[in-house]
């Protein structure tokens, strides 16, 4: 008896502390999310505890008029709509910018290999706010970009670079770019190099390998490549609220100003676990995708 | 058993271009201090429906010379002629030539039959064409059963006959295969060999074939080139290579054999006779003759050697060893000089020798059986 007991006791010793970080700071919060957002609205900040109701998720879609009716309202379902659209622009230049990218890297000698890595990863090193004013420094009016093309008289007016959706696509895509690349070229770099040359044996051009091997043998890695891209852009706060201004709200934004400016803290909670609910529909397709792909072959 | 022998020399008097025709090909690796010459100076002609084999050590250049023939690598310099056309330019995917991979190189991601219709849709062959085909390959290698299968879900010599199959479906001008037995175990092995002669045969497809492997050469092929450091050393049928070596190198690769360093015959200098350390002499039916002072390396197989008593105008040897291999028994014996020697002798014979280590032995040897070697 002893002897079985003490592993098991060792077992619950070596997850413990894992066990408990996730309960304190995931799974304790995130209840607490759920529970504020079906509290009442205290309109000075904070919740009503025990005003139980569903208001806040009424909200993302409605509006209860003066008179007390409740009429259509998509003015949030925008600000989502627009989320979704600019976190799948990204995660599609991303796609289209990180894989040359990742087969480039792929290809060439080890030791080139590691200092690619190093290169991709290096933006990391600083903080992303520093980086996402780095690019405000980039794009706007008087600007490196238009200034120069102004001096080259390519221009004769600053174009409007900044405070679109196209500064917040560039800026989510600078940032998240590596979360592409590097799933990619890891599932590049296991592609066995003799299988392209049996292809160009078996009479395929470079763009039919490309396709017919090289592009289903990566397809694992583009699949993590989209996740890991597409969920934090969706989710993005600073990039948005930096580069977008006012005009181009995304959820992230918008939770954060249900919590501060707006003091509605049981809508920010439910925008919150409405994002989440997005991001679980995303992973799952994922999941489902990734176990067809399985089926094909590893 | 010589299967390769018994199937007569493609006639070179076809009119027909030959094969390959490759002249004077160099290949470089690497440049300066570092460079690596793969292929130097290599010349060869291999002709219409032959069974080829390049045999060499690892290293020798073998898949070298079959990359540059596939188009996967570009000579330093040097012409390859399929059928009479210059190949040196064309991409991989523009040679009317298949390769079978040494580790196969099959498409994990497809089935058995999607990896042997992958050439034919490449060549955009019509669908009805191509599943024709399809199924003629996979009956040719006897896999029908398993053509939905996943390329994970096959052993080893199910992925070679695979991977013979996809390589023989576009109906290639030239067939390359690249050590393909070499991962297979040895009953496999044997089978696959009887096996591959008889795709060779029943599709009239030239292949070329490498492998370090001896025995492996001298089964299939009709003839064999050996090759060492980069050259082609002798080009000629498993029974030219086996029976006449004309290198130091070519005797000791392919089989056992005895080196014997050896001078010409008294004074006489008799084309075709030499003697050992005065002893002899020992007649060589194509030797040149030997001139005065000057010492060749005879080559002689084991089981050529004939064992007696010691007697008037044999050989003298004293036995070391005497090592019984069930169906020969191997005599060593050392000449009066020190010389190692090794006879083979069939037990299935009536007459047994009654030699024990230590008795004084007389030897000969045919004279067609002796080969006087270029040493290199």
């Amino acid at each position: 008896m002893r002897a079985s007991t003490r592993p098991l006791v060792f077992r619950i010793l070596l997850i413990g502390p894992a066990a408990l970080a996730m309960c304190l700071f995931m799974v304790i919060p995130l209840m607490l999310m759920g529970w504020i957002s079906i509290q009442g609205r205290d309109y000075s900040g904070g919740v009503l505890w025990g005003e139980i109701g569903f208001d806040a998720y009424t909200r993302l879609f409605f509006e209860r008029e003066l008179d007390g009716t409740i009429a259509l309202n998509l003015n949030y379902f925008k600000i989502i709509l627009r989320s979704i659209w600019l976190s799948a622009l990204t995660m599609t230049i991303s796609l289209v910018v990180g894989f040359p990218v990742a087969l480039f890297m792929a290809t060439r000698s080890q030791r080139w290999r590691a200092v690619l890595i190093f290169m991709v990863t290096l933006p990391f090193w600083t903080n992303l706010l520093v980086r996402n004013y780095a690019w405000i420094l980039l794009l706007r009016d008087h600007g490196t970009i238009n200034n120069t093309l102004l001096w080259l008289g390519v221009i004769s007016e600053p174009l409007p670079l900044l405070h679109n959706q196209l500064a917040v696509a560039i800026g989510l895509t600078y940032s998240f770019m590596p979360f592409m690349v590097l799933p990619i070229y890891s599932s590049l770099e296991k592609i066995d190099f003799r299988l392209v040359e049996a292809s160009f044996d078996l009479y395929a051009s470079r763009w039919q390998t490309l396709k017919r091997v090289i592009l289903p043998l990566a397809f694992p890695g583009m699949v993590a490549g989209c996740i890991l891209v597409f969920v934090p852009s969706l989710g993005s706060y600073v990039t948005p609220e930096l580069l977008g201004g006012g005009k181009t709200l995304m959820i992230g934004n918008l939770i954060g100003l249900q919590f501060g400016a707006a003091r509605n803290w049981p809508f920010g909670a439910a925008l919150g676990m409405f994002l989440l609910l997005l991001v679980l529909i995303a992973l799952t397709s994922y999941a489902r995708n990734y176990r067809t792909n399985a089926q094909v072959g590893k | 058993m010589i299967i390769g022998d018994a199937v007569s020399e493609p006639a070179s008097s076809t009119g027909k271009p030959d094969a390959i025709a490759a002249t004077s090909l160099i290949k470089v690796f690497g440049a300066g201090d570092s460079a690596f010459k793969a292929l130097d100076n290599v010349s060869i002609n291999i002709r219409q429906n032959e069974f080829f084999t390049l045999l060499g050590p690892s290293g020798c250049g073998k898949t070298t010379l079959l990359r540059l023939i596939a188009g996967f690598e570009q000579p330093t310099s040097g012409t390859i002629l399929l059928n009479g056309e210059n190949i040196i330019d064309l991409p991989p995917f523009k040679r009317p030539v298949n390769t079978v991979f040494q580790n196969y190189a099959l498409f994990p991601h497809m089935t058995v039959a999607q990896n042997i219709s992958f050439g034919l849709e490449m060549q955009n062959r019509p669908k009805a064409e191509t599943k024709t085909i399809v199924d003629e390959m996979l009956s040719l290698v006897r896999m029908e059963s398993m053509a939905g299968r996943r390329i994970t879900e096959i052993s080893g010599g199910q992925q070679q006959r695979v991977a013979l199959a996809r390589a023989l479906a576009p109906k290639p001008k030239l067939l390359l295969l690249d050590e393909p037995l070499s991962a297979l175990d040895l009953q496999l092995r044997k089978d696959m060999q009887l096996e591959l002669k008889r795709l060779q045969l029943e599709t009239g497809i030239t292949f070329i074939f490498v492998t370090h492997d001896q025995e492996e050469a001298l089964t299939m092929s009709d003839r064999i080139a050996v090759m060492d450091k980069g050259q082609i050393l002798q080009v000629g049928t498993p029974r030219d290579i086996y029976d006449r070596p004309q290198h130091r190198f070519v005797a000791g690769f392919i089989g056992e054999i005895n080196l014997v360093q050896a001078g010409p015959s008294g004074s006489a200098g008799e084309p075709g006779e030499y003697a050992i350390d005065q002893t002899g002499p020992i007649h060589v039916q194509e030797g040149k003759a030997a001139q005065q002072g000057q010492s060749v390396t005879l080559a002689i197989r084991p089981e050529c050697i004939s064992l007696s008593l010691p007697a008037e105008g044999k050989l003298p040897g004293t036995i070391s060893t005497i090592v019984y291999h069930g169906t020969d028994t191997i005599y060593h014996y050392t000449l009066p000089n020190g010389t190692a020697m090794r006879a083979r002798c069939q037990n299935s014979t009536m007459t047994t020798l009654p030699f024990v280590a230590g008795d004084a032995i007389g030897w000969s040897v045919d004279s067609r059986s002796v080969s006087v070697l270029e040493d290199k």
